[in-house]
């Protein structure tokens, strides 16, 4: 214990301290902006902390880790888009929250719930490192194809009204994860001989286009349109009720930093899949499961106490084994490395010893700060909302375009953005929601390193079957798998009958049972989905020929899946064809010819981009889609207001990304 | 009249502007490009380079990662960057060598790139756990052929360093043994520990890491590998292999030789400086010092003995 002494009067340095509340504040803006993710940023700081001392570049790195990992979940509540990967399960409750205008409390309980679930997680990393560590190896082929089989389930839980579109979305998501290279073979695949695309989808890139670009169509359909948001007003005392909230939530809590923990564990799995199965894990053990999607507590409180979780939980396998068990993790190993400190028993011994826990124990503290930035923030990051949403929007699309950008420095990744966003706008139009899309895009690598890997070695002992299904772990995973993927069905099948023995005693038999209202809006956007599902799977089986088995099992296996589906919906479209005309509440009121503006606009942003460079195309778009989103015909008057807002917002782009974090930016002819 | 003075102002004006350009370089920023994600070694390496290279070279050095397609997607946007200098990226072999080889589009050619410097190596050894019945690589190889394709080993990455390694020994050692590619090197040692697969085709700084929980059975280098100096090379119990990830930095063809050499100098300062190569050699590393002229015939002389290989696996 004589490390205790040396990392206390260490942590409390005024050096020390500066560096946490620097590295925290710096990780909660890298968090928030969608596409600069926390392994970005912790690998930015790495040549900075090469000079600093072991503690001192430990505490910072390890204050970006947690900070990063909040700060993803203030966009997923405010715009609706995962600021990074690890907070899409926040997404799903706590933007509906603010939509009802409890931004503030939406941002308390994910502030409480991020620190909550640091501390628990720092709590099992200072006590029982060596214990767990073993657990991280364990996993192997199959137990990751099953973790993300029952990370896929949540779609029928999500999708209960309709579980065949919810399944599609999921399908096409994990369809898209397979783009590029093989990961057994090194095949390519789904390329269409682009060597760009050899790369594939990253998913960081996905979820900005799934997520993002729908917000901005849905506000360019009408004149003056809107998300839907209340306005927020800030009401004192929300904050601290929604802490104690979040306290009252022990259950989810403890349910939650365990499940962050073990998958943090995992190599190979991170904080988007820690999120997603602890949200999971919520819903079961909830009962009204009905109010999950529309602004369930319960629902921030999990993904976000497992996302912060896993931050100590990657850290585990790290330090003790040398094995990073996320990629902010692997950042961090290299760091330990030149600071000349080797993972493994060295850390635990003498003067590694002190250094090792004086960076645990700075984790306490890192957490500490990450909840009060984040809790005081919650109101003026709230305020956020109250920004005209026609300036707002246009500054959301540049995020998109730059976001989507910086992760690889890709022309090709921002036309990959704004596609995928334009057909999930589509799909909204069809009652199909973007979640089950990034599900498929977040697990099909997963699955498919389990599934391939698998086959590879039941080539080498015999048999597949046993493989998959004799495993202890495996086990688990399968019977989780049933069960939440079971139960939203069973309940859903046991109302439908319901209801239909409840009609049928209520009509008179052999009477014809009425067409149930928008039934004939069913049937057109079943028609839809159908056929252009069936068009993808038939692209993909064409786009497969000749491509071996292992690499081509999952797409095709997919293709097939979806082309099952579609047609199922396109046999019910027939049913329901028929069936009376409804009126179109909501249609009406779209206007297609500015869709198809707004549409054209963000298409010319990204093509126009490389030519003629970032900065002259953000102020012109920013301009004509500001005017065109104003609330009333905005005329010349309110161009100066917006002009001035987009140049704004330019010079902002260059001092935060070009500047402080030196993210390289499309360049075209001009600048 | 006029217009001849108009242009030959202009001219004047475009030359005074390009002279500095020319007689100075560097004068801008530089773009060091990683053709793979934040935290592999490709990228702690040039984290550890960047702060010296600016302080050598006095200008802004700006790591920017490409990855994708186990570093092709880096390499094939290299080759089309222009020639001056300012954009320079990581390159590592085998990969540089073996993606054009087998794959028939790989978005660039060997020859496109233009070598700077190769400052790392990290030979490649299998290993199996400490508990495993194969004492020695003879044990594992006569396993192997009473049992083909029992054998699993585990290694990062299809036609890699490890799967060339694995795909030469089977070869040499006339047996047949399974190899499971993973996603990076992280991966596969994470399923080597765990007993998932029966031995690993690793790194030698992976395997230095490990060291205490397994066997090394052989490294492919030319002479004993300095950290683990009990170790056999394959050379020495009769197979001709060698194995090693070598990483350098290149730059566009074009690119004029008297800027390579500004940046081969920089980069073999950095190499030479003794914290760097003592923190290297302690971490299982290799420093290297081998300007351009020399990776370039390294290369072309990877080329020749990989081709064959290439070709015969790859039905």
């Amino acid at each position: 214990m004589e490390w205790l002494g040396y990392a206390l009067t260490n942590i409390f340095l005024p050096m020390n301290l500066l560096v946490l509340l620097a590295g925290v504040a710096g990780g909660i803006l890298v968090g928030a902006l969608p596409g600069l993710t926390g392994t970005m940023a912790i690998a930015l700081l790495v040549p900075f902390t090469y000079g600093l001392p072991p503690e001192a570049a430990l505490i910072m790195l390890g204050g970006v880790y947690v900070g990063a990992m909040y700060g993803g979940s203030i966009a997923a509540i405010l715009i609706n888009t995962p600021g990074a990967p690890a907070s899409i399960a926040t997404t799903l409750d706590g933007h509906p929250m603010a939509q009802k205008g409890k931004a503030e409390e939406a941002l308390a309980i994910s502030a409480t719930s991020s620190g909550v679930g640091g501390i628990l997680g720092t709590v099992v990393l200072l006590l029982f490192s060596p214990l767990l560590a073993t657990v991280s190896l364990q996993f192997g082929p199959p137990e990751y194809f099953w973790l993300g089989v029952l990370g896929l389930t949540i779609i029928a839980g999500l999708s209960a009204k309709s579980l065949p579109k919810g399944l599609m979305g999921g399908l096409f998501g994990v369809l898209i994860s397979t783009i590029g290279l093989s990961p057994s073979t090194g095949a390519s695949r789904l390329t269409f001989d682009v060597s760009d695309l050899l790369g594939g989808v990253e998913i960081i890139v996905a979820l900005i286009g799934l997520f993002c670009i729908p917000q901005i169509m849905t506000m360019a359909e009408t004149r003056g349109g809107s998300l839907g948001m209340a306005n927020f007003t800030p009401k004192p005392g929300v904050s601290v009720a929604s802490m104690f909230l979040v306290f009252k939530r022990w259950g989810n809590i403890l349910r939650s930093s365990v499940i962050g923990v073990i998958v943090g564990i995992i190599p190979g799995a991170g904080g988007n899949v820690a999120g997603l199965l602890s949200y999971q894990e919520a819903v079961r053990a909830a009962k009204d499961k009905e109010q999950f999607g529309h602004g369930a507590v319960d629902g921030v409180i999990a993904s976000e106490t497992a996302n912060n979780a896993e931050v100590e939980g990657s850290l585990i396998p790290l330090l003790t084994l040398g094995i990073p068990g996320a990629p902010q993790a692997a950042v961090l190993f290299g760091a330990l490395l030149l600071q000349g400190l080797r993972p493994g028993p060295e850390l635990f011994r003498g003067h590694g010893a002190e250094i090792t826990y004086t960076f645990i124990l700075s984790l306490f503290l890192a957490n500490i700060v990450m909840f009060l930035m984040a809790f005081f923030g919650s109101r003026i990051y709230a305020r956020a909302l109250n920004l005209p949403q026609h300036l707002l929007m246009p500054v959301v699309l540049a995020l998109s375009v730059v976001g989507s950008f910086a992760g690889r420095s890709s022309s090709l990744d921002v036309v990959i953005m704004l596609l995928l966003g334009l057909l999930a706008y589509g799909g909204l139009k069809v009652a199909m929601a973007p979640a089950p899309i990034a599900l498929g895009v977040i697990l099909g690598p997963i699955i498919e390193r389990g599934l391939v890997e698998s086959m590879m070695l039941s080539q080498a002992t015999g048999s597949l079957l046993e493989l998959f299904f004799t495993r202890p772990i495996s086990l688990i995973l399968i019977v989780l798998t049933v069960a939440s993927a079971g139960w939203p069905i069973y309940t859903n099948l046991r109302d439908k009958r319901r209801a239909k023995t409840a009609e049928a005693k209520s009509t008179a038999p052999g009477a014809r049972k009425p067409p149930p209202a928008g039934a004939r809006v069913q049937s057109t956007s079943n028609l839809w989905i159908g056929c252009v599902a069936l068009v993808f799977a038939g692209v993909t089986w064409w786009e497969l020929q000749g491509v071996d088995l292992q690499s081509s099992i999952l797409p095709l296996v997919c293709a097939a899946l979806m082309a099952l589906v579609a047609v199922g919906l396109l046999i019910k479209a027939w049913q329901l064809r028929a069936s009376p005309k409804v009126e179109k509440v909501k249609a009406a009121s779209l206007d297609s010819r500015r869709v198809l503006l707004a549409a054209l606009l963000a298409v010319a942003y990204v093509l126009l981009l490389p030519v003629i460079g970032f900065y002259v195309m953000t102020f012109v778009v920013f301009c004509l889609l500001a005017l065109m989103l104003a609330p009333k015909p905005a005329g010349l008057r309110k161009l100066p207001v917006i002009m001035l807002t987009g140049g704004l917002a330019c010079l902002a782009f260059f001092l935060v990304f070009q500047k402080v974090f030196n993210v390289p930016f499309p360049e075209g002819l001009m600048f | 009249m006029r217009k001849l003075l108009v242009i030959a102002l202009t001219a004047c004006l475009c030359l005074a502007l390009a002279v500095p350009v020319l007689a100075k370089y560097p004068s801008e920023p530089i773009v060091y490009q990683i053709p793979f994600g934040p935290g592999g070694q490709s990228d702690l390496e040039a984290r550890r380079q960047q702060p010296m290279l600016e302080n050598i070279l006095g200008v802004k050095v700006v790591v920017q990662y490409k990855p994708g397609g186990g570093g092709s997607i880096g390499w094939a946007t290299l080759v089309t960057q222009k020639p001056n200098g300012y954009f320079i990226s990581g390159i590592n072999i085998p990969h540089i060598v073996l993606q054009p080889l087998a794959r028939g589009n790989a978005g660039y050619k060997t020859d496109q790139l233009k070598p700077i410097a190769l400052f790392q190596a990290t030979p490649i050894g299998l290993a199996v756990l400490k508990d495993s019945p194969f004492k020695t690589l003879a044990d594992l190889v006569a396993y192997a052929k009473k049992n083909p394709a029992a054998v699993i080993c585990g290694g990062s990455g299809t036609w890699s360093g490890h799967h060339i390694a694995h795909l030469q020994l089977c070869k040499a050692a006339g047996v047949k043994m399974t190899y499971i590619p993973s996603k990076g090197a992280a991966k596969s040692i994470a399923a080597f520990l765990g007993g998932h697969v029966k031995a690993v085709w690793a790194n030698s700084n992976d395997l230095v890491q490990h060291a205490d929980k397994i066997r090394v059975l052989a490294f492919g280098t030319k002479k004993p590998f300095p950290n683990l100096p009990k170790v056999p090379t394959f050379e020495s119990l009769g197979y001709k292999i060698y194995a090693s990830i070598d990483r350098g930095a290149a730059a566009p063809l074009k690119t004029p030789d008297a800027i390579i050499k500004v940046l081969q100098d920089a980069f073999i300062k950095i190499a030479s400086d003794p914290k760097v190569r003592a923190q290297m050699e302690r971490d299982g590393f290799v420093p290297l010092t081998m300007g351009a002229a020399e990776t370039k015939a390294y290369i072309d002389e990877k080329v020749k003995e990989w081709a064959p290989v290439v070709k015969e696996f790859k039905k």
